[in-house]
């Protein structure tokens, strides 16, 4: 890799500013902040069941990669009966207490508002700094608004879903994991040019 | 290769863990040639020129265990299913 981000740690996330030619954004990234997240997971043979009733009470779950909108939640599947549920505006806990209101004994619910990175990835080369490291079809035929996906890029576990169809994408990160996939990001996009937000000042 | 996951749809084959043969059963420890079958069941494996059936773990994507049908030749899959069938199915 080239120097560019030879002057950050990296065990830091990537500060805010603009990567690449000068004047030239093609991507724009920006760390999400305040969502809370929950995992909700189907106790065996509970999954249809709680679907049918999270969707009545206004959770829309389905049993497949995606992600399903609502005016307080998302929702995007990440595994048989296993879902992430996003809420903005509200506490983990706050969430937690929503959620097990409604499924009761059905589910498992796991508080994960501390445990990730939330990036967003817009602008017109997107898609072609995407294609250097995640290895789904993201071409519009393929992977639209409201598809998601659980999978690795550049050795870093992530789920990520298509928000919009601009094409916004948001990246889901372990922490830990997140000044590694934010380097990989950046140097992917610099050709581009990249203007990341949220990161803060390194 | 890529695998096509029943839940993730095609996957790059470095998501996934394999683990190898899926048409073993473990043996019974009660049967008098218990220690034989065991030692067959643990480590004597065929090599089979063609369609294998194999378990992989889609580690990186829905964390569930697959039987993949595989050509040993070319690579081709001939088969995909969920290890343990799913009785969580939500209707459409």
């Amino acid at each position: 890799m080239s120097d560019l981000l030879a002057h950050v740690p990296h065990t830091r996330l990537v500060p805010e500013g603009s990567y690449g030619p000068e004047g030239k954004a093609g991507v724009r990234a920006r760390q999400v902040l305040g969502l809370a997240v929950a995992t909700l997971t189907a106790r065996k043979g509970k999954a249809a069941d709680l679907a049918r009733r999270l969707c009545a009470a206004g959770l829309p779950l389905v049993d497949a990669p995606k992600a399903v909108s609502t005016m307080a939640f998302t929702t995007i599947g990440t595994g048989p009966g296993r879902w992430l549920i996003l809420a903005e505006g509200m506490t983990g806990t706050a969430l937690l207490a929503h959620l097990g209101s409604l499924a009761g004994a059905d589910a498992t619910l796991t508080d994960q508002s501390d445990a990730n990175l939330i990036v967003e990835v817009t602008g017109p080369d997107a898609r072609a700094t995407l294609a250097k490291g995640v290895a789904v079809d993201l071409h519009p035929s393929a992977f639209g608004a409201g598809d998601a996906a659980t999978t690795v890029v550049s050795h870093v576990g992530v789920t990520f879903w298509q928000s919009d169809a601009a094409p916004a994408y948001r990246f889901m990160v372990a922490r830990s994991f997140a000044p590694a996939f934010l380097r990989w990001l950046t140097a992917s996009a610099a050709e581009f040019g990249i203007a990341l937000s949220g990161t803060g000042r390194g | 290769m890529r695998i096509p996951c029943p839940y993730c749809g095609s996957r790059d084959a470095h998501e996934f863990a394999y683990l190898g043969d899926a048409t073993l059963t473990r043996p019974d420890p009660a049967a008098s040639d218990a220690a034989e079958a065991f030692h067959a069941y643990a480590y004597l494996r065929e090599n089979p020129e063609g369609a294998h059936r194999e378990y992989w773990y889609h580690a990186n994507g829905c964390r569930r265990w697959l039987v993949v049908t595989r050509n040993t030749r070319t690579h081709e899959i001939l088969g995909v299913a969920f290890a343990r069938p799913s009785t969580d199915e939500v209707p459409a």
